[in-house]
């Protein structure tokens, strides 16, 4: 028996669809689009997506089913998901459906939604809370929708990140291995790291550290580690206080180098500022152009919120710029040793031709 | 940034369309042509195909429709001096003539550079060799393969290949002797018999990836080492079917971003080693059923049809910016001119699904059960654009206009749904749903049996359960909608459930804007789907929609397109708003700059008439793109259309036969002696009423199909065991008169119901009963008497003013004894309008879209008086089109020419002499005549008089005359001597062992009448396949006698085509 479901945004507007997954009554969240093709898995396990209700803009959903070796976290990060059409046919053996993995997973979906015309809206009007609920919830949702705080209020790094350090985790079937002679040894801050970011690091010879979002700077230093990686996660980087005065702590001493998330925390802990995007950039298609070399590349990219040029001190240079929009998709300073990048290096999903950002990373820490 | 480099660019084009490659090089060399311009630079243009958008005055600076060989692309360099040579846009064809050039030195003698793929890069993609090479150096896997000159060296392959194995045996013609070996005991028989049939006994012996999947990338990449992906496209069909005979999916449907980025990496990697740095590539891989391998099969370095369906599966013109690249920009510098804000460094996303189904022509070309294989067999093909994977199937399918409405179940009494499910054949898919329609539920198995993977076969199971619901005869409100939403038609599901619709739909309005809604669209290219929000405002009754003409088809192809696509321009110089409907992906007509909208849309009534809601006018064109929106234009004018032009009563009184001879008889005209016969007694009575010989014909048909000329009464049989006639009173089948021997004519003219203007006549080379289609045709007249034309002109003028027609209109007349005779009138455009409209400078769909907007022809300056004719001249001196044919891909087809259409293009030869005319018409169309040799004559009692002086020109042109017995005796009483030679049943060596040990360089052969028709069939055939030139008629004897005069001074004219009438 299909179960009804309504989508309904903070500014009223309505969508009807079917809800798959885990029978949930409600789900709540900030609704984003992304408008990749394949990666719906990549997608829902990547913990930058806590908190949020995914639209994918891609109508077909659920075509090659789940393999057990492309999960970014342990388990499904994003608040739900919102489909045009699931595929409802048999997968790959080895593979289970989506349906039957959200339902394990516990979110719950919602498909047959004319995700067109919600991402015109999102497009138009700004990514903003949702709640997906069933007929009979309606009021409770609306008033949880009413009251339920805004993303940049919201602290969801707490949820998503590591509780205890640990060293060269091993990040499960299908992923690389931790290399035997590591050339250089990295502690990363986990903010909601992507497996594939551990595993790029991995495979571009380093060790690494993997410390909780609580982490000292003193616990960093003593470690002695050749730079300091701040991750991916999700939410409003505004709101990390403490992750900017770690930042600040440690630059200076070591190579402070972070990808997406941790790129704004760099933004703010060298002076600058960052603010929340319309609807952000969240696909697998968003052209970057590299200001050294010239070359644009397409890159995954994930982010609601973005370093405003203008705030950056004189002596930061900006590494990459969105060739669409302009936007700051990269930043350098020689005289703070710091370096990062807006976009996703390790993909996942998305093209892999930006894997040589990781080069530089390891070419520049100590 | 832009080259400076250069400044004068000659674009080449791929000449008449052919199977394997079709309009979709005239919709990339006209975006070429205009990106060229846009950059300021020169753009000189070769293309002999005067169907052509590409060719038409005014875009490129320089038109040469000259035969695409190098000798005349050197006297081009000689007279407009080009610096550059953009090779990619012509597909193979024009590719292979630049490695030519530049192998012959030719572009280096005249300082030529070559841009869009360097020489280096085309020949690594293309060398088979070369490319495995690159393939393995970079770890990628191609298929294993080896060679092998004996069953040791066999063996010794197989050692290292797992079964089954593909075996060819080396140069033989269209795959002869291959096989595949799938056990071990067939392998070595199967060796032995293809070393036999291998002329130098070599075998290929090849890793067979039959029944694998099939994925394409397109990729372009720029100097600075920028790459994207434009288009991914999943094949539906296995491994083992042309890409070009397969359903396709785009974007990818079925790899996760795991696979679909090593497909991706592997792609850009393949261009950067390549060298492919400054245009588009399609790069083709294989997976394995499991996933556990891939492999690279190949890459083309050009734009391709591929790269067209791209183009309009996307949005995102790859032949325009593939321009920009050759002339030096990079991707990161040309904007994305869908959005306006956005560059072209970035990847299409896309939020729905493009299908693809090839049309094939089953009746005209019938294949064999397992006919498709590695060559194209496909001539048309169909685009649909749907939200879900099963919306865009049906709808492609029902583009495809082949009698289906969507994906349906075979009719099992007409075919074997059995065979055809193990079969590589065009109706497997079908045959996949007639199984799961009748209950087959392992999906397992299924896709074992046909290659499709299970998400293909699963959008059957969907289809099927909505198909048993319908057939339980009630029609829900939430029933209807979910049909509407599988894009099921409302007569498809009128027909399943027995239910009309219960409530009225009207479809929403989704813009192809490239990035999913990210950026807002500027350009106005449109789908539509059911049940969703609508996007943006019709625009109102000030627009007028062209209903274009579809999938191609022998008979409807590039030329109406070329019409639709003329007549939006025209519309919109006039300033009125245009929306455009077709499914075809090639054309220009579906470049999102060609109409103020476009539509990706079935072309059925109810289609049209939904756009024609959403759009909020009621204009519609339906006398430009064929058959295809005339059989609709009923419906849309009973549903509140107004048919702009002719009106449709007029166009019935032509279209209907009886009402025709009353029409003929009441304007004091003449026409053939013609009959309706509703049995197949009546057929018998009728014929011999006539007298033989006579023409027989369905009602409503385009392209001659199922036409047939009976000489007695067992021809009319063998017309009647055809599976394609029926004959009842609501159908009638139609008995003529048939005027052999006669000379036919075609003629185009726009009328505005008081006045005609005649673009030109043309008057036929080949015999009366070919299809006009089909035979080479001469504007002006070369042999025709003043009186007979003026009659025609006077008959026109009488036509148009009685049927009021508003626009064009094509009539066929025919001549014999010195009577005219009419043989059909079509108030619409035809297939010759383009080639007219070029040869004679008056572009005639102009005039009509003129007229249609209320100016006269006299005000338009085309006719002096109202109620007078005025008529075009060539002013190339002489204009000949010559038809082209795609047997070779038939090797199994009688290449017979007769009333029923066979060509797939055409070719225009132009020349200030018939003789140079002629040359080049045949050099366009690859027909080699010879310049010395052997000459065979073989004519009928009646042209032995005019054949006299022939023989003598061929002669004294140094030819060696062979005659059979009767006309040798002619020749000779006429002082020339001609040795003898064998008619076919007269024993041996006779003509047709000639043309087989190729002793024949040029052969003259009249038809002898009804009796010796089987021996002159072979000869024909035998000469078609031995591409022997063959000539059916004096006429044409005479025009080839003139055209080796021409080739024999060895001087090769190019002339520039005219903007204007001068």
């Amino acid at each position: 028996m299909e179960r009804q479901a309504i989508l309904k945004l903070k500014d009223g507007k309505e969508f009807t669809g079917i809800a798959f997954g885990a029978d949930n009554p409600i789900s709540i969240g900030e609704a984003v689009f992304n408008t990749g093709i394949p990666g719906y898995q990549e997608i829902l396990t990547d913990p930058s997506y806590a908190g949020q209700i995914v639209t994918m803009t891609s109508p077909m959903i659920g075509n090659y089913g789940i393999s057990p070796a492309d999960n970014q976290s342990n388990g499904i990060k994003a608040a739900a998901l919102i489909v045009k059409k699931l595929y409802r046919g048999p997968v790959m053996e080895g593979r289970i459906t989506l349906d039957e993995f959200m339902a394990r997973e516990g979110i719950t979906g919602i498909k047959d939604v004319d995700t067109r015309a919600l991402t015109l809206h999102l497009r138009n009007h700004g990514s903003q809370n949702a709640v997906i609920f069933t007929p009979d919830h309606r009021k409770e949702a609306e008033a949880l929708l009413s009251s339920f705080p805004d993303i940049t209020e919201r602290d969801l790094i707490d949820g998503v990140s590591v509780k205890k350090a640990v060293t060269n985790p091993d990040l499960g079937p299908g992923f690389a291995k931790p290399p035997a002679n590591a050339k250089k040894h990295f502690a990363v801050v986990d903010y909601g790291i992507k497996r594939s970011i551990i595993e790029s690091l991995y495979r571009h010879g380093a060790s690494v550290t993997l410390f909780p979002h609580t982490v000292k700077a003193e616990e960093i230093l003593s470690s002695s580690p050749d730079a300091l990686f701040l991750s991916n996660g999700p939410g409003d980087p505004a709101l990390l206080t403490d992750a900017v005065a770690l930042t600040k702590a440690i630059i200076g001493k070591l190579p402070v180098e972070g990808i997406c998330l941790g790129h704004q925390i760099i933004t703010i802990a060298i002076g600058g500022r960052t603010e929340k995007m319309k609807f952000g950039h969240h696909g697998s298609n968003q052209p970057v152009r590299d200001t050294v070399t010239g070359r644009t590349f397409v890159t995954a990219q994930n982010h609601g919120f973005m370093t405003v040029r203008s705030s950056l001190p004189k002596t930061t240079e900006i590494w990459f710029e969105n060739a669409n929009d302009g936007t700051v998709e990269g930043l350098y300073d020689e005289t703070l040793n710091v370096r990062s990048v807006q976009f996703h290096p390790e993909a996942a999903p998305g093209p892999e031709e930006a894997d040589a950002i990781f080069e530089v990373f390891m070419e520049k820490a100590r | 940034m832009r080259r400076d480099d250069i400044h004068h660019i000659l674009v080449i084009g791929s000449g008449p369309i052919v199977i394997g490659q079709a309009c979709e090089f005239d919709y990339s060399g006209n975006q070429a042509v205009r990106a060229l311009k846009e950059e300021g630079y020169e753009v000189s243009l070769i293309n002999p195909n005067p169907a052509t958008v590409m060719t038409t005055p005014g875009l490129a600076d320089h038109i040469f429709l000259e035969p695409l060989k190098k000798e005349y692309i050197e006297r081009i360099f000689d007279q407009v001096g080009p610096d550059a040579i953009l090779s990619t846009m012509g597909g193979q064809t024009a590719l292979n003539l630049t490695m030519e050039l530049q192998k012959e030195g030719i572009l280096d003698k005249y300082g030529v550079k070559v841009i869009g793929a360097s020489a280096d890069a085309i020949e690594k993609a293309e060398d088979r060799g070369k490319f495995k090479d690159i393939i393995s150096s970079l770890g990628y896997e191609s298929a294993k393969s080896g060679i092998a000159h004996n069953i040791e060296e066999a063996l010794e392959v197989k050692k290292n290949i797992p079964l089954p194995l593909i075996i060819r045996p080396s140069f033989t013609l269209g795959g002869m002797g291959g096989s595949i070996a799938e056990k071990e005991e067939d392998f070595i028989p199967l060796c032995e018999h293809a070393l036999a049939m291998s002329p130098v006994s070599e075998i290929l012996i090849e890793e067979s990836l039959i029944g694998w999947r099939e994925f394409e990338m397109e990729v372009m990449r720029d100097r600075k080492d920028n790459a994207i992906i434009v288009c991914s496209i999943e094949n539906v069909d296995p491994m083992g079917v042309h890409t070009g005979d397969s359903i396709t999916f785009a974007p990818i449907q079925t790899l996760n971003d795991v696979e679909y980025q090593k497909m991706r990496t592997a792609s850009i990697e393949i261009l950067r080693a390549v060298g492919v740095d400054c245009g588009g590539s399609n790069v083709q891989f294989a997976l394995s059923p499991d996933h556990s391998r891939m492999i690279v099969i190949e890459m083309n370095p050009r734009v391709s049809r591929s790269s067209a369906l791209a183009s309009k599966a996307t949005g995102f013109p790859i032949a325009r910016i593939s321009a920009k690249l050759a002339v030096g920009y990079t991707l990161d510098e040309v904007e994305n001119e869908i959005t306006g804000e956005s560059v072209s460094c970035f990847e299409p996303a896309l939020d729905y699904v493009a299908v693809k189904v090839p049309r094939f022509e089953l009746e005209k070309f019938p294949l064999e059960a397992s006919a498709l294989g590695t060559q194209m067999r496909s001539v048309g093909e169909s685009l649909a654009l749907g939200r879900t994977a099963l919306e865009a199937i049906n709808k492609a399918f029902r583009s495809s206009e082949q009698k289906l409405e969507g994906i349906t179940a075979l009719d099992e009494k007409k075919y074997d749904a059995e065979l055809l499910l193990r079969s590589a054949h065009p109706l497997r898919y079908l045959a996949a749903y007639t199984a799961i329609k009748k209950g087959e539920s392992d999906l397992e198995k299924l896709s074992e049996i046909t290659g499709f993977d299970i998400y293909f076969l699963s959008l059957l199971t969907e289809q099927k359960a909505i198909e048993d619901e319908l057939e339980k005869g009630q029609l829900s409100e939430d029933l209807y909608l979910k049909a509407k939403k599988a894009g099921l038609s409302d007569k498809y599901i009128t027909r399943l459930s027995g239910c009309q619709p219960p409530l009225r739909l009207v479809p929403a309005r989704h813009y192809v804007d490239t990035c999913a809604g990210e950026f807002e669209a500027l350009t106005p290219y449109c789908y539509t789907s059911y049940s969703e929000e609508d996007e943006g405002k019709g625009l109102g009754q000030d627009a007028v929609i062209i209903v274009a003409s579809g999938p191609n088809r022998i008979g409807q192809g590039l030329e109406f397109d070329t019409c639709c696509t003329l007549s939006s321009r025209a519309f919109r110089r006039l300033g009125r708003k245009t929306v455009m409907i077709n499914s075809n992906p090639e054309t220009v007509s579906t470049d999102y700059n060609t109409s103020d909208r476009l539509y990706i849309a079935p072309l059925t009534a109810e289609d049209v008439l939904a756009i024609m809601e959403k759009e909020g006018t009621k204009d519609v064109v339906v006398q430009l793109g064929g058959q295809t929106p005339l059989n609709m234009a009923a419906e849309l004018e009973r549903n509140g259309a107004h048919i702009v032009g002719t009106s449709l009563e007029s166009i019935d009184e032509t279209e209907d036969r009886g009402l025709f001879s009353k029409l003929v008889k009441k304007l004091g005209l003449r026409q053939p002696e013609n009959r309706s016969a509703s049995s197949v007694e009546e057929i018998k009575e009728k014929a011999h009423e006539i007298g033989f010989p006579v023409l027989l014909r369905p009602s409503f048909v385009l392209g001659g199909r199922a036409m047939f000329i009976a000489y007695d009464d067992e021809g009319l049989e063998e017309f009647m065991r055809k599976p394609e006639v029926t004959v009842s009173p609501s159908a009638p089948v139609l008995v003529d008169q048939f005027l052999e021997d006669a000379f036919e004519y075609d003629l185009d003219a726009v009328s505005d119901g008081k006045s005609v203007y005649i673009g030109g006549i043309l008057q036929h080379i080949e015999a009366a009963g070919i299809h006009s289609g089909d035979s080479a045709a001469v504007f002006p007249p070369y042999k025709s008497k003043p009186e007979i034309l003026q009659e025609m002109r006077e008959w026109t003028l009488k036509l148009a003013q009685y049927l009021n027609v508003q626009g064009l209109m094509n009539i066929q007349f025919a001549e014999k004894d010195g009577r005219l005779y009419i043989i059909e009138v079509n108030p619409r455009g035809s297939r010759t309008v383009p080639f007219i409209s070029k040869s004679s400078g008056v572009d005639l769909v102009e005039a009509a879209v003129r007229v249609w907007q209320g100016e006269d022809l006299v005000s338009q300056g085309l006719v002096k008086e109202e109620g007078g004719w005025a008529e075009g001249h060539c002013i190339t001196g002489w204009a000949i089109k010559e038809a082209v044919f795609s047997f070779d891909r038939f090797p199994h087809v009688d290449p017979a020419l007769g009333p029923e259409m066979r060509s797939t293009g055409e070719v225009v030869g132009y020349g200030r002499t018939f003789g140079e005319a002629y040359a080049k018409s045949q050099a366009a169309a690859f027909n080699k005549l010879p310049t010395e040799g052997r000459v065979i004559i073989s004519v009928n009692s009646k042209d032995r008089a005019t054949i006299v002086p022939i023989a003598k020109a061929l002669e004294e042109m140094g030819f060696h005359i062979l005659a059979t017995k009767g006309t040798a005796r002619d020749l000779y009483s006429a002082g020339i001597l001609a040795d003898v030679v064998l008619k076919t049943q007269d024993g041996h060596p006779n003509i047709v062992d000639y043309i087989r040990e190729k002793k024949a360089d040029l052969i003259i052969n009249t038809p002898m009448g009804f009796r010796s028709r089987q021996s002159d069939d072979d000869i024909r055939t035998e000469a078609v396949r031995a591409h022997i030139p063959y000539t059916t008629t004096t006429s044409a004897a005479r025009a080839a006698v003139e055209a080796i005069r021409y080739l024999q001074e060895n001087r090769f004219i190019v002339r520039e085509l005219p903007a204007k009438r001068n």
